[in-house]
């Protein structure tokens, strides 16, 4: 699948998770995120099945390494969050961990010696202001 | 101050996950294998959590969760698979900008009204998007 399709399939699925994340934002989120992440394994696993990759057994342990290593961060960062929002304001708490996404950005650029050119720059500055101006 | 600290605490913690996404991706790992490992680890967590509230399930919780799952695994996977053949400056940013969807959706069904601010960013995640769809590595 070109790596297009594959942004675009990102762009919209994650569009839905919010929406849907700010329905069930009336339920415990321990157990919505229990139920939803329990789905998303089983389904996960299943893909796994259906679509096999040829790995290497070092390569499959990256994998699952990498993927307990994101679990954990991801989880403790929600209950970071989570507890933030339970003594501070939303409308404040909610833009700032919406801005992460360019920590990573900028780690990659550091690391990875990804190219920043005029454009890229400022398409990211204007995300940037997008995220501010609808956080808000 | 304490919110602050916690804030970037979770700020901190969303990043390095994403950078992580990075990382995966250049190591060509299994995205399915690395989604479900990701996915089972903090369902594993959540269930510890879960134990010591009592919690109580209900149909429509059980619905929303099982739909954010569904769209979570995906939303991983596509997000893995694209940063295998393009830059996370061009990956993060258009995802991110998904914000969009959720405004029309709050236009559309919950009949929120469109104020300038709205509009402004609107037009700013567009004019993103744009910048940066045409990019290459």
């Amino acid at each position: 699948m070109k790596p297009y399709l594959w942004l675009t399939l990102a762009f919209i699925t994650s569009g839905l998770v919010r929406i849907v994340v700010k329905l069930g934002s009336n339920y415990n989120p321990f157990l919505f995120i229990f139920v939803s992440y329990s789905t998303g394994s089983f389904l996960a696993w299943l893909m796994s099945q259906k679509f096999k990759e040829k790995s290497s057994k070092s390569l499959m342990k990256n994998s699952i390494l990498l993927g307990v290593l994101i679990g954990i961060i991801n989880f403790f960062a929600f209950y970071s969050q989570l507890l933030a929002l339970s003594v501070g304001e939303a409308s404040i708490i909610f833009p700032i961990t919406s801005l992460s996404v360019y920590l990573a950005v900028i780690l990659s650029v550091l690391f990875y010696k990804e190219a920043l050119t005029i454009r890229k720059v400022l398409g990211i500055f204007s995300s940037i202001l997008a995220i501010v101006l609808l956080s808000w | 101050m304490e919110w602050l600290l916690l804030t970037l605490l979770a700020f901190l913690g969303f990043g390095f996950q994403d950078f992580f996404y990075k990382v995966a991706s250049s190591k060509r790992c299994n995205s399915y294998l690395l989604t479900f490992s990701f996915l089972l680890t903090v369902t594993l967590i959540s269930f510890i959590f879960c134990l010591f509230q009592g919690l109580s399930l209900t149909s429509t919780l059980l619905f929303l969760g099982m739909t954010n799952g569904i769209l979570f695994s995906l939303t991983t996977l596509s997000r893995l698979e694209s940063l295998k053949e393009l830059p996370a400056s061009i990956v993060f940013t258009i995802i991110r900008m998904s914000l969009i969807l959720v405004v029309v959706w709050a236009l559309v069904f919950l009949r929120e009204t469109l104020n300038f601010r709205s509009l402004l960013g609107i037009i700013f995640a567009f004019l993103a998007i744009y910048l940066l769809k045409g990019e290459k590595k």
